[in-house]
């Protein structure tokens, strides 16, 4: 019980650290090692990574719009494929197809798909990065719904057609409610995925289209800690929420599955 | 409810029939059970009347209405299968008034239908209560309301109380014979348990490798070697001595 305890401890030191370090770091000017502690706390960091810099609110605003619209469309159109997927007889290969885009690392799978893009004249624009980004979700998404549709689903949507009611009704009033739970996540997954992407946003936004996570490998790169840490913080916060969101739908629709 | 015609029925795929050539009539009013093992077509003939499925050959008509090729949201035709499958996200009364909601009704009529039916099917009081808060034998209870508020041609039963208790499966029995006389039911009844195909049906069938032998009188049907009913007689008399001994 003790030793339970104390590995609790440890994970939760382990845990809010580099978060400590981070705002910290963002709170200060001048902390030079073997400092233990910074001389002076300031706003001045936030004051200019939040206000004093257009680019990066604009970049801020980017990513919130990329992130979102790929999570929107990644939930509607991988619910939508999985459905037509999972009463095929051939499901299985399809679904197996899904996890195709997964064999590659991303910046290899981004490099394979430069030549398109850069063929269809799309490289190195927000729409380039936006349909590469679908090209990773949206199949995440097939995989993450395909094991919603069940036989049971099948049986309450025929149900609904022998009292009469119509395919889009059976989903308008039985499969949607139902699907909250998937549905919900597939999009955190998706907005997750599109935020944290490094290697898709760099090689396919060939350094035009700007996100958070690009700017924050630029400000490291520059060896501009403070900055680094704001824009790390701004970056770890949606993903937090969304990451307490995930782990609540993930036990709600393991309760689900149990009944 | 109306009288069932299937004529020369065959269903297949990948060159592998599952029904041949079958043909029955069920008059109004009355039940078929249908016996047979697992994987011997029963419940793709269910489909078939049901509209899920679509005959290769042959023609299922009702009340002389040929309805081979009308949709399952059209045929008016419920089915009721093994697991009552409830929608989890509405509650008893939701659940029976559902098909009515279908039909556009208004909410008063809806909630008088959805009344009577819950005191039909003796589940009054509890139309409040959600799916996961009632047992097994009251969900096959609210899965027949929601069918029989909607007052179908044809009612299709997949071994709907093979996943309940004996005492609650016997219980359930009864109910269904009670209803079926109350309302005139036309029915289909499936299962692969000789008692209950006995207790439930007006007339009996066996299905085998695809193939439904009707029954129109019960001794015949216990005595056919498929029903299963002198194996029964053989077993249950090595435990009974003599006439007058009982159990």
């Amino acid at each position: 019980m003790k030793s339970l305890k104390l590995g609790g401890i440890v994970i939760l030191i382990l845990c809010v650290f580099p978060l400590l370090y981070l705002t910290v770091l963002s709170l200060t000017t001048e902390w030079i090692f073997p400092e233990l502690l910074p001389r002076a706390l300031t706003g001045f960091h936030w004051n200019f990574f939040l206000a004093g810099n257009q680019s990066i609110l604009m970049t801020l605003l980017n990513g919130v719009l990329l992130s979102s619209l790929v999570g929107i469309i990644s939930m509607i159109t991988g619910f939508w494929l999985s459905y037509v997927i999972s009463f095929q007889s051939n499901r299985r290969s399809w679904i197996n197809l899904a996890y195709l885009p997964y064999s590659f690392a991303p910046v290899i799978y981004a490099f394979l798909l430069q030549f398109y893009f850069l063929k269809a004249g799309i490289s190195g624009t927000w729409s380039g990065v936006f349909l590469a980004q679908l090209l990773i979700t949206v199949p995440f998404v097939v995989i993450l719904c395909a094991h919603h549709w069940t036989t049971e689903m099948k049986h309450l949507m025929e149900c609904v057609y022998s009292m009469g009611g119509s395919e889009c009704y059976a989903f308008s009033k039985v499969v949607l409610p139902m699907s909250r739970p998937v549905l919900l996540l597939s999009f955190a997954q998706s907005f997750l995925f599109s935020w944290f992407d490094f290697g898709f946003v760099s090689v396919i936004g060939v350094g035009k289209t700007k996100t958070l996570m690009l700017l924050l490998y630029q400000y490291i790169q520059e060896a501009n800690p403070y900055i680094a840490a704001c824009s790390a913080l701004v970056i770890i916060l949606p993903a937090a929420i969304f990451l307490i969101i995930n782990s609540k739908l993930i036990s709600r629709m393991n309760v689900l599955t149990q009944d | 409810m109306s009288k069932l015609n299937c004529a020369k029925i065959s269903f297949g795929y990948d060159h592998k029939m599952i029904l041949t050539d079958l043909s029955f009539e069920l008059p109004f009013g009355k039940t078929l059970a249908i016996l047979g093992q697992s994987g011997c077509g029963k419940s793709t003939l269910l489909r078939l009347l049901g509209g899920f499925l679509k005959p290769s050959v042959g023609q299922v008509s009702v009340s002389d209405l040929d309805i081979t090729s009308v949709l399952p949201e059209h045929r008016e035709i419920i089915s009721l299968l093994q697991t009552p499958l409830l929608f989890p996200h509405y509650n008893v009364f939701d659940n029976i008034g559902f098909g009515l909601k279908i039909r556009k009704l208004a909410p008063d009529a809806i909630k008088s239908k959805v009344d009577d039916m819950l005191l039909l099917v003796g589940l009054e009081g509890l139309g409040a209560r959600m799916s996961n808060e009632i047992s097994g034998g009251q969900k096959q209870r609210v899965a027949f309301a929601r069918a029989l508020i909607l007052s179908p041609k044809i009612l299709l039963l997949d071994e709907p109380f093979g996943s309940l208790d004996a005492g609650t499966r016997i219980k359930m029995q009864g109910f269904f014979n009670d209803i079926k006389t109350r309302i005139n039911m036309t029915a289909v009844f499936v299962t692969h348990d000789l008692k209950e195909a006995l207790t439930i049906g007006d007339l009996w069938g066996i299905m085998k490798n695809g193939q439904l032998t009707i029954f129109k009188d019960s001794v015949s049907f216990l005595k056919h070697q498929d029903s299963g009913g002198a194996s029964e007689i053989k077993f249950w008399s090595q435990y009974i001595q003599s006439p007058n001994e009982t159990i």
